[in-house]
């Protein structure tokens, strides 16, 4: 294996490992797991479906395009789709109250929430600027994290405007 | 359609959503959807809430 091999292996590893991290660090028991219940359950399979069929068209579609040549398919249109299905699971679970386990702290999924947008907009932002400045071509991994920032950033808006309704839905109660 | 029995019960025992959530293990919003008639329970959280509130399925679930 050479040097790009290793340097490949070790960020995946350190992410595993600031995943597991976080996965402890929002339960409130310090549990990996989410405990959900069996409404929530029922909810996060409707959300699942719906991802799987949004997916599904999105892709659908890319290969339409692709085989009649109206449009030039890359691969940088291959993480939007995944996003775009990870967009659907997420609002919906959110909008059923089946996206926060009974076990997680859910200020604490604001924080990172709000961490992840803002270390992948920027990063991305900033070395798009590089780039241009540079007259450097675009560096597709630089889009990449643009679109994650941009899903991590509608979901934490989507937790905010839920977060208000179900307070409004409180005090009318 | 909204089940106003298990309400009634639930408040007999001065017992909040949450707490009585918390005693069967479900999340607030599953009770608030089962009062509200927006979820049927199934029948081993049906028992659950039964059993937390001191009530038989006929007296919370069944509708005359």
């Amino acid at each position: 294996m050479n040097f790009y091999g290793l340097g490949v292996l070790a960020g995946l590893v350190l992410g595993i490992l600031i995943i597991v991290v976080l996965l402890i660090f929002t339960k409130k028991n310090h549990s990996l797991r989410g405990k959900y219940d069996e409404r929530q359950l029922i909810a996060q399979g409707k959300g699942y479906k719906y991802a799987f069929f949004t997916m599904l068209i999105y892709f659908s579609g890319l290969v339409v395009l692709d085989l009649t040549e109206t449009f030039a398919v890359n691969a940088i249109l291959l993480l939007p789709g995944v996003l775009l299905g990870v967009i659907v699971y997420v609002n919906y679970a959110i909008f059923s109250d089946a996206y926060f386990a009974l076990n997680e702290a859910a200020n604490r999924c604001f924080v990172i929430f709000i961490i992840a947008a803002a270390m992948n907009l920027l990063s991305g932002i900033i070395q798009i600027v590089d780039d241009i400045k540079l007259n450097n071509p675009i560096d597709e991994v630089n889009l990449y994290s643009i679109f994650v920032g941009v899903t991590v950033l509608e979901v934490l808006i989507v937790l905010v405007i839920k977060k208000v309704i179900d307070r409004k839905a409180d005090r009318e109660e | 359609m909204k089940n106003l029995k298990l309400k009634a019960a639930r408040a007999g025992l001065d017992m909040s959503q949450e707490d009585l959530a918390k005693t069967v293990g479900v999340s607030r919003q599953t009770i608030n959807a089962i009062e509200k008639g927006d979820y049927n329970p199934s029948i081993n959280l049906c028992i659950s809430i039964c059993k937390a509130l001191g009530k038989t399925l006929d007296e919370i679930f069944w509708e005359v």
